[in-house]
């Protein structure tokens, strides 16, 4: 299987001449997995759509390896599709599901075969080739998709949702699956998510979006560790604002440093809530020091706040190291 | 130029392409058999005998005349009534068989649709079979003045019945049994539930029925057609402007007054379909039935007596298709079935040709009214175009019949057309189908064409829009998608449809009674014949024919659909 990338261009998508996709450049590599993750509504399918030609952009342009494919119908190029609802047609057994891209191809009967048989088994569905989609699991169906949008050896995968009509412990599995598979046929692959645990666990880079806007696209670390906009320090991961020196600060809660007793730098503050959360604790404080208004989070190891012994009530001193500081100018914008 | 040259191949003809020329022939069907055909109705309104543009000079005299005007009165009227009747009737059968645990629901509703299967001619002989001048009721002392608006408001009642109970089971069996369960925990009373709960729940299902019952009366021709009288109703008096006094233009102007309660109903029916569909989610629990125990045997005995109704009112007549000369000789016959004896419109063979137009009505209208509906509800481009096929589509339903036959006449009759103004003609090129079987199939279909568009777009919209971007990234042809999954998936509202084009196009008469000449004669278009000559048993054993015809395809499909049903429910099971 090759490896193409795909670049988009000021890539815009008008309904009824309500934008909902504005202006998208994206540079994605060979055999990357890249998420696209944002709110519900702002844009990701419209966006994955447009990549795949099942709708036609409004203005922009979209390559594939340098080659401007944006007039190019979506039977012209060649990419394999999974949806939320899978589209597994319900009057076809697995298996037909599976080859029913084989079968308008110059292919022999066993290539046809054989060539289903691997995917079904590359996503361990061997045993339930007869099986018809009411009859197989979420989960199940979900690999029957992924199955038949390989057969056809497609130049990069799309992925639109595809694990969020899952419950927790399928979902967790089938990442993992997913991953694998995309790293064994190194196709470049984009997947569509408003889960941003998803999108940190399986991608090897993630494109934020909102508002049929692109916010922030880098590696999980990148976004995680400096997102450039309060949008997106907001939606990945939990963060504390507050406003200091006419400047609004943000900080992650794991990162701020909580003692039982007065260190150098730090501020006192009053533990109101402790939650537990197994294997750690998220604690609510307030501190005159830090903000008036709000209480903060921290996250602590469970082994931790045993070892401090903080309880609510007590009062701690925690420490905001500057280096984990994340500035977003004016308390006035944002 | 390598440039141009990849821009070229990248344009190739695409299954784009064949789709927008599929969707070109289907505007074209729409503007030879429906667009154009009304175009020249609501132009001959406006004219005059010779031609000539006239203004609203006919609508002028339609309104003075005394006569005619009490011809509209005398339709509304026993459209009102009818339509309370029918539609309280329907009501309550609608509410034993939905909400009460009664037995054998399949057949009292099987036995309910009968009205559906015969000509409505019938229901008027049936009438006077009972309370005619020689009825059987009249005999035993019950005297009704039958002929006139008595006999046509029973008759219309009759008709109307069947659908009025469709749609109020609909309206019914959409009822969320959260919300019971919930008003019981709040200690509501029953009647509070009925005023809180069930009637808001079928408030737009009760609105559709009341007005579909008003038109299904205001339009009807065959009920009046017999038991009428000297009561003139606008169906008939279009008739008899054509046909008796050959007076098109006022035939025209009194097609164009006809519409506007269809119209006006068309209206409703949108909107309250729109508002029904939206008021149940998908998270509805379905209601389940609590027994109790005087509230059931009270509906039973209704559904009951509406079935002995039914039976004894449909027997009555192949009674008197059986015996030799009602009342005064019973002795059993088949010698009115002997169609041989029909004279000059034929025999068997009208019955034949009623088989084989309905048996075209159904395949030819099925396939159109598939792909209408594919193309309106499976595509995503020509978006224009899709809302056209759309609103011509559902139009039929506006459309009584006898203006939709008027207006064949005007638009497939003529050999030339004179264009305004000049003094020439220009031949009008389907003139051929003029006189022909054909054109009989072309009027049922799009008399016919609302309801199977509908049904078959309801049943495409359940079909997942992704299967066909899915089929795409395939590369798979959009048609074999077409054959391998939707057709497969949507089999049963195809039966449904095609069920549908037959049973109507073997009972209408209103549309086809002013295409069908001697040699295209339809056999429910010489019950009103011989009905009127005064051969009420022939007439009688013809509606009787048509209803075993209708029986028997009926009872066919419920035996094919039954195993497509189950497959399909079991492939659609989530
Ligand atoms: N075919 C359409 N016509 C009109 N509006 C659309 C259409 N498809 C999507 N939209 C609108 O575009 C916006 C983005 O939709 P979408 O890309 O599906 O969001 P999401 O990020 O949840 O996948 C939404 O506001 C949606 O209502
Ligand atoms: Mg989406």
């Amino acid at each position: 299987m090759s490896s193409v990338s795909i670049k988009t261009e000021g890539l815009t998508k008008a309904y009824d001449g309500h934008t909902v996709l504005d202006n998208i450049n994206l540079q994605i590599n060979p055999g990357e997995f890249v998420c696209l993750l944002g709110p519900s509504g702002c844009g990701k399918s419209t966006l994955l759509r447009l990549i795949a030609g099942l709708d036609k952009p409004t203005k922009g342009k979209v390559f594939l390896d340098d080659r401007d494919i944006t007039n190019l119908p979506c039977s012209k190029r060649n990419f394999g599709i999974v949806f939320q609802s899978y589209a597994l047609f319900p009057n076809l057994s697995a298996y037909d599901n599976v080859t029913y891209g084989l079968k308008n191809r110059r292919m022999t009967k066993r290539q046809i075969e054989e060539t289903a048989n691997k995917y079904l088994e590359m996503v361990g569905l061997s045993g339930a080739k007869k099986r018809f989609p009411s009859q197989l699991s979420g989960g199940e169906q979900q690999r029957v998709a992924l199955a038949r949008a390989l057969t056809i050896e497609p130049d990069f995968l799309l992925l639109d949702e595809p694990l969020s009509a899952l419950d927790a412990k399928v979902r967790v599995k089938l990442r993992h699956e997913i991953c694998s598979i995309q790293r064994e046929l190194g196709i470049t692959t984009i997947m569509v998510t408003h889960d941003q645990e998803e999108a940190l666990t399986m991608a090897d880079k993630i494109v934020v979006m909102d508002k049929a806007k692109l916010m922030q696209s880098g590696t999980p670390e990148e976004i995680y560790d400096h997102p450039q906009s309060r949008f997106v320090a907001d939606f990945i991961g939990a963060i504390n604002f507050y406003e200091n020196e006419g400047e609004t600060k943000a900080i992650r809660p794991e990162k701020i440093v909580i003692n039982s007793l007065p260190g150098a730098d730090s501020s006192e503050a009053v533990l109101t809530d402790i939650e537990f959360r197994g294997n750690f604790c998220r604690l609510s404080a307030r501190s005159d020091a830090i903000s008036k208004e709000h209480e903060f989070y921290i996250d602590l190891p469970t082994q931790r706040v045993r070892e401090l012994k903080l309880c609510v009530g007590a009062p701690a001193f925690v420490n905001m190291p500057e280096a984990e500081v994340l500035h977003f100018g004016g308390a006035s914008r944002s | 130029m390598r440039k141009a040259l990849e821009k070229l191949r990248n344009r190739v003809i695409t299954w784009d392409t064949v789709k927008l020329i599929g969707i070109v022939c289907l505007l074209a069907i729409f503007c030879i058999f429906l667009v154009g055909p009304l175009i020249l109705l609501f132009v001959k309104a406006f004219q005059d005998g010779s031609g000539a543009f006239c203004g609203l000079a006919q609508f002028r005299k339609y309104l003075s005349s005394a006569n005619m005007l009490s011809s509209l009165g005398h339709t509304i009227y026993i459209s009102l009534t009818a339509t309370l009747i029918s539609v309280s009737a329907a009501f309550a059968m609608a509410y034993s068989l939905s909400r009460r645990s009664v037995p054998c629901k399949k057949f009292f509703q099987f036995i309910s649709r009968l009205p559906m299967y015969a000509p409505t001619m019938l229901l008027g002989m049936s009438l006077i079979y009972l309370f005619g001048n020689k009825g059987i009721l009249t005999g035993l002392g019950l005297k009704i003045p039958l002929y006139g608006k008595v006999g046509i408001i029973i008759a219309e009642s009759i008709f109307c019945f069947p659908v009025a109970l469709m749609i109020l089971m609909v309206a019914f069996s959409s009822a969320d049994n959260r919300l019971y369960e919930a008003a019981d925990v709040l200690h509501a009373t029953p009647f509070r539930k009925l005023i809180t709960i069930t009637l808001p729940s079928i408030k737009y299902g009760l609105i559709n029925a009341v007005f579909v019952c008003f038109t299904y009366s205001f339009t009807d021709f065959g009920a009046p057609s017999v038991v009428g009288g000297n009561y003139n109703v606008l169906a008939t008096d279009i008739y008899k402007q054509v046909i008796g006094q050959q007076n098109f233009n006022m035939g025209a102007v009194v097609g164009i007054i006809m519409m506007l309660p269809t119209v006006l109903s068309f209206f409703v029916d949108r909107f309250t379909s729109k508002r029904q569909t939206g008021a149940i989610s998908s998270r509805s629990i379905p209601y389940r039935i609590v027994p109790n125990k005087r509230a059931d045997i009270i509906a039973t005995c209704f559904c009951v007596l509406v079935t002995l109704f039914m039976i004894g009112f449909f027997g009555v007549s192949l009674f008197g298709s059986l015996v030799t000369f009602w009342p005064y000789n019973l002795k059993l016959t088949l010698s009115h079935y002997d169609f041989s004896l029909i004279s000059a419109s034929g025999g068997v063979e009208t019955i034949f040709r009623s088989i084989k137009v309905s048996a075209l009505a159904a395949i030819i209208g099925t396939i159109i009214a598939f792909m209408a509906a594919y193309f309106v509800e499976k595509t995503q481009k020509f978006k224009l175009l899709r809302r056209i096929i759309y609103a011509l589509a559902i139009s039929p339903n506006a459309i009584p019949g006898t203006v939709i036959g008027l207006a064949y006449i005007f638009f497939f009759n003529p050999k030339t057309f004179p264009l305004f103004g000049t003094g020439y003609q220009i031949n009008n090129s389907f003139y051929f189908l003029y006189n022909t079987v054909a054109l009989l199939v072309c009027v049922n279909i799009t008399h016919y064409f609302s309801v199977p568009f509908i049904t078959a777009s309801t049943a495409l919209k359940r079909l997942d829009n992704e299967f066909e971007s899915v089929s795409d990234s395939l590369k798979v042809p959009f048609y074999r998608t077409l054959a391998r999954i939707t057709l497969p998936l949507s089999m049963q509202a195809i039966l449904e449809i095609a069920v549908y084009f037959f049973m109507n196009s073997m009972v209408t008469v209103s549309a086809v009674i002013f295409l069908c000449t001697s040699i295209t004669q339809l056999a429910s278009v010489v019950v009103v014949n011989v009905q009127g000559a005064g051969n009420d048993a022939a007439a009688a054993a013809i509606c009787m024919v048509i209803l075993a015809i209708n029986l028997i395809v009926r009872i066919l499909y419920e035996i094919i659909n039954k195993p497509i049903s189950r497959k399909t429910d079991a492939w659609m099971k989530r």
